[in-house]
């Protein structure tokens, strides 16, 4: 049995609801909700995505994904078509299905979506946009980010139900917090609501997924711990809800045969062998360099394909475009690595035979092993901690204000070790985790060669983001202590007048922002401006990440960085040159 | 044992606790013209009679509800880090607290302050190492209002004692406790909780004169989770 060191019961408050009854009236709303048939459902003949899988897993029909979602839905929608018919012209089958990458502004409840700060992706405003959704092209559309699991999690099941989507997800991002909206018990409430929505259609071959990196497995540090934690997921969404759970994963991670056996272990823990939703192409190999990036594409979707076609998972790899570590891809860019995936399929039974699948299945069995222990010990561990782990409210808000690291160091599959940052050796170290050591590594050697710790000392410095990724902030502050400034980690997802307040308190001596979801250049001028108005507009500004957003007559969003250069943020691109700009700062120099 | 020393009634109540039962219930008149003791000891005595039996209670806990409880004001940086902290502190004392300030305190706020008629005024803001020149420049206008009361400080460690010279210089009684938020998010109330209390029972009851023979030992008080504005609760332990 695990032994906490933590109250777990301070952590929920004492009249939280009981989750079996908001899954019982998410049931209860079924006989209200008149599901559509999707296009792509109707042109197969099937009820639902789930049964065309099945039916694709039997026959070995390799199924593909891709992700989009431009600036807007009308922009999204021309896009579906422009890919559909540029598939057909070329002669490769189109796409079988895509997720909708929606702008988070669709997980705040209707009435709150036009004051909330616009982000890139579409939203879909109206019951036409829903409708065109599973309607404008024969492919199977996924209701993917901000729908379940945020504060809007009814209201988008409900219309994604209606217009004939049966995928639906994503449970992980209930971790999330969604701008300006701070009541978790209420956002655990109505993803419990909507998930037994679910529950009512899984007869009828409804879904519910989740992928993985957008909750805890996205920055737990070992694989195995990826497993248990989709066991986790798994126990909550069909044993206490009664939700058919399929899980997705895959964007963070490089080396292809990890990659392989990762998803043989979550498929491992499948009992109810629901088809393996999608498999995410690698995100972390990418550099600026298009060209290079087609290596990467083509090693991960065969090996993603091999995986798929050999131990016959029904899933669908979605291949990245090169570019979109740089920018949101246009519709051509998807269309381009879609046919080179369907191209890759000639090749799988070339390659197969001649891989070595026995050690993919000894890490798969390693995995599988640590992610029981993981599974039990957090079943275990809540369940003498008085937790009623029967309870889905209580399971999924526990473990949200656990926090990610907490639930790694007391549940983790590896034996402890200090030597490891979560307290455990990993049975399988991540590769974000292995890259980004790597990188604070080479940054350290660098900059302690240049020996400008001393400039720097003592220097207070807040890092925080403007969205949910966390490894460049893990980068940034564990750098930035390591060069020797005192780091106040200001954790991520925040407002900028959380940053504002932020630095009232504790009288920073520089913001340095993570920005990776779009919103760079109005985030910059709102927070200068609260800045200016706390009266704390001397504290330097720098931001980094993914520096562009939605403008006006560009396809694309655009580079905004001259837009924060002109209103005083500074913008170094790098670590390295962000030490610099520290440096100059503190003699006084121009930190932009 | 249980004991209530209200404006006019010094209110008894003897309960088990491990059966949860009233055992008995008396009250007398408060002496607050001579000493508070004396119409606690009446009371006592009455109830111990009622109760037929011959009780030495194993704990002795009072709380006060004279002249409405313990006047406390919150004075903070920002409305819901430094303030809120300082705030809850002072709930979880049992105090009412009259006003809650944040950020560079102005002439309205100030005004503010002083009709809320604080006995206490608890005076946070900055995390441990952070913000100093916006704290000591609220401390020296809290000290310009000129109030008529007791400070706890519990602000930014590093600049506590410049504040609470400030603070005190019109002849004040100043007591320095450990920062309501030592990092951002952090909650550190106990020490002001604590500091509060103290100043309450040692200034604001020995300094009426309400009693000579009042020992305070300790302080039991809610937790944070489910405290709302109107609960005045947190208990005083006396030894008598």
């Amino acid at each position: 049995m695990t032994e906490l060191d933590v109250d777990l019961t301070a952590l929920l408050p004492a009249d939280l609801p009981d989750g079996r009854e908001a899954v019982a009236e998410g049931k209860a709303m079924a006989s209200q909700v008149e599901r559509g048939r999707s296009l792509f459902c109707e042109q197969r003949g099937v009820g639902s995505e789930r049964e065309w899988r099945e039916k694709a897993r039997g026959e070995g029909i390799p199924c593909t994904c891709m992700n989009i979602g431009l600036n807007t839905w009308a922009d999204t929608r021309e896009a579906l078509g422009q890919i559909y018919e540029d598939a057909l012209s070329r002669g490769v089958r189109p796409p079988d299905r895509f997720n909708l990458i929606a702008e988070r502004r669709l997980g705040l409840p209707k009435d709150k979506r036009a004051e909330a700060p616009q982000e890139t992706g579409p939203v879909m405003l109206t019951q036409q946009d829903w409708w065109e959704l599973a309607h404008t092209v024969p492919i199977e559309p996924e209701a993917a980010d901000n729908n379940i699991g945020s504060p809007a999690s009814v209201e988008n099941a409900v219309d994604a139900l209606q217009a004939g989507i049966t995928t639906i997800g994503v449970l992980s991002q209930y971790s999330w917090r969604w701008p300006y909206w701070d009541d978790e018990v209420g956002q655990t409430m109505v993803t419990l609501q909507a998930a037994g929505l679910l529950a009512a259609f899984k007869s009828e071959g409804v879904v519910f997924d989740s992928y993985l990196e957008d909750g805890y497995p996205g920055v737990f540090h070992d694989y195995a711990n990826y497993v248990g934690w989709a066991m986790v997921e798994r126990y909550i969404s069909e044993e206490l809800i009664g939700a058919a759970y399929s899980p997705s994963w895959g964007g963070l991670t490089q080396n292809p045969v990890v990659k392989s056996a990762v998803t043989l272990a979550l498929e491992a823990v499948n009992p109810d062998r629901v088809p393996f939703n999608y498999t995410q192409g690698d995100t972390i190999g990418n550099t600026p360099d298009f060209d290079a990036n087609m290596a990467v594409l083509n090693t991960d979707v065969l090996f993603m394909k091999m995986v798929d076609m050999r131990y016959r998972l029904g899933s669908a790899p979605i291949a990245v475009p090169v570019t979109e570590t740089e920018r949101i891809p246009s519709w051509d860019e998807v269309a381009t690595v879609q046919t080179i995936s369907r191209r890759l399929e000639d090749y799988v039974p070339l390659v197969d035979p001649v891989v070595d699948w026995a050690q993919i299945e000894a890490i798969r069995d390693r995995l599988v092993r640590g992610g029981r222990s993981f599974f039990e010990a957090v079943i275990g561990g809540l369940s003498s901690a008085g937790i009623e782990v029967r309870d889905p409210a209580q399971m999924l808000l526990v473990l949200k204000r656990l926090g990610s690291t907490r639930c790694e160091e007391l549940f983790g599959a590896g034996d402890p070790d200090p030597e490891f940052p979560r307290g455990r050796r990993p049975v399988l170290e991540t590769d974000l985790v292995r890259s980004t050591m790597e990188e604070r590594e080479r940054l350290l050697a660098e900059l302690h060669g240049r020996h400008e710790e001393e400039a720097i000392r003592g220097m207070k410095v807040l890092v925080t983001s403007t969205d949910v990724h966390e490894f460049a902030p893990f980068l940034l502050t564990s750098t930035l202590a390591a060069v020797g400034t005192q780091v106040i980690d200001f954790g991520i997802n925040r407002d900028p007048e959380d940053i504002v307040k932020a630095v009232v308190e504790t009288d920073a001596d520089a913001v340095v922002i993570s920005t990776h979801n779009g919103v760079a250049r109005n985030f910059g001028q709102l927070l200068m401006s609260e800045l200016d108005a706390a009266g704390v507009s001397g504290v330097p500004v720098f931001m980094g990440g993914v520096l562009n957003e939605d403008v006006a007559g560009s396809d694309v969003p655009r580079d905004v960085s001259a837009d924060l250069n002109a209103n005083g943020i500074g913008t170094p691109g790098t670590i390295d040159r962000l030490v610099d700009a520290l440096v100059d700062h503190r003699a006084g120099g121009v930190a932009v | 044992m249980l004991a209530d020393f209200g404006s006019t009634y010094t209110k008894v109540s003897l309960v088990d606790p491990r059966e949860g039962r009233l055992l008995a219930r008396a009250e007398a008149p408060t002496t607050i013209e001579s000493d508070l003791m004396e119409g606690y000891a009446a009371a006592l005595g009455s109830a111990r009679r009622s109760a037929g039996a011959r009780l030495e209670p194993d704990y002795e806990l009072a709380a006060s509800s004279a002249g409405g409880g313990l006047r406390v004001a919150a004075v903070g940086l920002v409305a819901d880090l430094t303030a809120a902290a300082a705030r809850q502190a002072a709930l979880n004392a049992g105090a009412r607290v009259g006003s809650v300030l944040a950020g560079n305190l102005d002439e309205d706020q100030l005004g503010e302050l002083r009709s809320s008629r604080p006995e206490i005024v608890l005076f946070a803001g900055g995390t441990d190492g952070g913000q100093a020149e916006l704290v000591l420049e609220n401390a020296r206008r809290v000290a310009s209002a000129g109030l008529p009361c007791h400070f706890v400080v519990a602000c930014n460690t590093e600049v506590a004692a410049e504040a609470a010279n400030l603070l005190g210089g019109g002849g004040a009684e100043v007591e320095i406790a450990g920062n309501v938020m030592p990092q951002l998010g952090q909650l550190e109330i106990e020490s002001a909780r604590e500091a509060i209390l103290r100043v309450f029972l040692q200034h604001v009851i020995g300094g009426k004169g309400l009693s000579a023979s009042v020992g305070y030992v300790g302080v039991e008080g809610p937790s944070i989770d489910g405290f709302t504005d109107d609960t005045v609760v947190g208990t005083l332990t006396f030894a008598m």
